[in-house]
């Protein structure tokens, strides 16, 4: 029984297929048409799990899409009604605009590009999808599950729990405006950040400040004794957040407490794996905002967590949604909410995944907690590509480096077609020791957001150097974002205090021992943690293998780990892509499955 | 455990979706006690349809699309 999952939107679109109850194939539109979080229908996602499927889409089972539109547009036009007039007229405009044009005719437009009956298209709400993702990789069969997110069609937080061979139930729901998510994305863009890109700048800004601010975010959001919470009127106006471009979603009462916007283009002061300098006071007042609000959104999320207990009485808690990449938050729900695991996906914002896994599951296959595929998006085969770099003058390249790096045009660029493991990873490990940035690609790129063992770009923890220069001139990424320790299962006891019992390929956050600070200087950030992400030898086992070559030859207990890509582009997919930021940027040695490419600059 | 495949899409697949995504719009206002607002949805689908009509008429449709 192949059932495929569609999800398109805001958040990016993407396509999942999953075959007798397991993900089969995964992948984000993005991949394919190279647009950063692509909101239109996922043509090429779609394509590529009915390559997978190996039969047309009219073979299929099922076909799930996560999200109800004619709910999303009740709550979109009460919501922007609702903030009254004028104020609502643009945001009217706006979203009746999209949504008279297009979203509400998807059934047609998804119809027409998979060439399927319109009828056979169900739709699944996106809070019960989420859910259904949520317990992917957990390996256990009964869990409590807590859906953390900015909105849904009206539902913003959910309970639910779940056995295993039956879907989700819910058991309580928390509905529009009274949502953690919407509030964090009101902040970032208050701090100058991009939150349709992801709450993770929020999240990493916050551990540079001081929490002085949290009896104001308690004005804002109060937090019960029970558990529950709720926004209070009048300081926020998330109808603004529904459709872009977006309007500042917060009243004057809100700039009152918090002050006025920060300019996007300021650079912050704060640098990863370095004491801070000295803090303008404004910078320092904005990083105390983000602070606070991690303060509030920590007690909040423990405060669900702890109901989620009360009412499931499950033993393990499975978190998905916006709000499930907040690494902190998900640290303390592991210490303190009295569960015996926490589990966060490999992707916990998977709507496409889930949709397909719910409906699988509402047919009768059973949805199961077992291991998912992290890799299930396209693999291409390098060796075209390798061949014509080989042939190519770096002269030729030059017209597309990017502004800031060294120039290209005199390197010197080694190909090597076809190598041996043994022999690749022994030049990988010399590279890696020498200073050298290097960029890894292998087999099929990840499903999820990030890179994780497929498409990443990998330096040695110990040179500050290297890690500034990761940052600054390959991927783009926030100074003040801590990067993430890429190493073995067995490492991790000696890397942190509490060890998370399961690992489920997120990266993981925890108090980093005195070995870490010495051995990963520049991974553990400024609030004590150490970011790091378990390599499951069975499931990546070149990846496991060059770990062990590593730790071996230097006594470093990982790697710095990075996502293949600029800051602007989605994370690469194809051998093409991975090659083009070879030559743009200051990516030193790229490994293509079997074959390396290596750059000598004079 | 159904396994009946969806089949490809037949003729006048367009106006059936349509439509459905109308009846279900409908049917939410109706669920989330807004129905209230469904008048409201019927001018501006008229309104849409007018604009989108206007958009074809190559002398207006410069002014048409900074609306859209």
């Amino acid at each position: 029984m192949d059932i495929l999952g569609l999800s398109s939107g805001e958040l990016g679109s993407g396509a999942s297929l999953v075959r007798d109850g397991a993900l089969h194939a995964c992948a984000r539109e993005e991949r394919f048409t190279r647009q950063r979080l692509d909101p239109n229908p996922p043509r090429f996602a779609a394509e590529h799990c009915l390559r997978q499927a190996g039969h047309p889409a009219a073979g299929l089972s099922g076909i799930a899409v996560a999200g109800d539109p004619a709910d999303r547009f009740t709550r979109v036009l009460t919501g922007t009604l609702g903030q009254g007039f004028p104020l609502m007229v643009p945001a009217f405009v706006r979203s009746m605009s999209a949504w008279i044009g297009h979203h509400l005719w998807e059934r047609d437009s998804l119809s027409r590009l998979l060439d399927v009956d319109p009828a056979a298209i169900q739709y699944r709400a996106r809070h019960r999808c989420l859910s259904a993702a949520a317990v992917q990789g957990s390996g256990v069969d009964e869990a409590a599950i807590l859906v953390v997110d900015t909105i849904g069609e009206w539902t913003t937080t959910t309970i639910a729990r779940w056995k295993e061979g039956g879907a989700p139930e819910d058991v309580e729901r928390f509905e529009y405006p009274h949502s953690l998510g919407l509030l964090s994305a009101a902040v970032a863009m208050l701090l100058g950040l991009r939150p349709w890109e992801g709450l993770a700048p929020l999240w990493d800004l916050a551990a540079w400040g001081r929490p002085t601010l949290t009896s104001r975010f308690r004005r804002v959001l109060q937090v019960h004794e029970d558990g529950t919470y709720q926004i209070t009127p009048g300081f926020l106006r998330f109808a603004e957040l529904f459709e872009p471009p977006y309007g500042d979603p917060w009243t004057g009462a809100f700039t009152d407490l918090f002050g006025a916007p920060r300019d996007a283009r300021r650079p912050w002061p704060f640098r990863a794996g370095e004491a801070p300098a000295v803090v303008d006071t404004e910078d320092q007042r904005h990083a105390d905002i983000a602070a606070s609000l991690q303060v509030v959104i920590e007690e909040a999320m423990l405060g669900l967590a702890r109901r989620a207990k009360a009412k499931t009485g499950a033993a393990h808690l499975c978190v998905a949604g916006a709000l499930a990449g907040n690494a902190s938050a998900i640290l303390r729900l592991r210490r303190e909410a009295g569960f015996a695991s926490v589990h966060v996906p490999a992707d916990p914002t998977g709507l496409s995944a889930g949709a397909a896994l719910l409906l699988a599951a509402e047919r009768g296959a059973p949805l199961s907690g077992r291991a998912p595929q992290p890799f299930g998006g396209r693999a291409w085969p390098a060796g075209r590509d390798l061949a014509a770099v080989a042939r190519m003058d770096p002269m030729w390249w030059q017209r597309f480096r990017r502004r800031g790096t060294a120039p290209v045009r005199d390197a010197r660029i080694e190909v090597t077609p076809e190598l041996d493991d043994d022999t690749l990873l022994a030049q990988v490990v010399a590279d890696l020791a020498a200073g050298r940035i290097v960029g890894w690609l292998e087999g099929a790129f990840e499903s999820g957001p990030g890179g994780l063992a497929h498409r990443v770009l990998l330096a040695d923890p110990r040179d500050l150097a290297v890690a500034r220069r990761l940052t600054e001139r390959v991927t783009g990424a926030a100074a003040f974002a801590p990067t993430t320790l890429l190493t073995r299962p067995e490492a991790v006891a000696a890397l942190v205090d509490e060890p998370a019992p399961t690992a489920g390929w997120v990266p993981l956050a925890a108090h980093a021992s005195a070995a870490a600070r010495a051995a990963a200087l520049t991974a553990v950030h400024a609030d004590g943690t150490l970011r790091y992400l378990p390599v499951d030898a069975a499931v990546a086992p070149r990846m496991a293998a060059l770990l062990d070559r590593w730790s071996a030859s230097t006594g470093a207990p990982g790697l710095l780990l990075a996502d293949l890509r600029e800051a602007e582009d989605p994370l690469a997919a194809s051998p093409a892509d991975a090659l083009l930021i070879f030559m743009r940027t200051e990516v030193d040695t790229l490994v293509l499955d079997q074959g390396l490419v290596r750059k000598e600059l004079p | 455990m159904s396994d009946t495949p969806v089949g490809a899409r037949p003729r006048g697949a367009s106006l059936r979706a349509i439509f459905a995504s109308a009846s279900g719009v409908l049917g939410a206002l109706g669920r989330n006690r807004v129905g209230w607002a469904a008048p409201l949805v019927a001018v501006l689908l008229v309104v849409a349809i007018l604009v989108a009509v206007l958009a074809l008429v190559p002398a207006i449709a410069p002014f048409v699309y900074p609306l859209l």
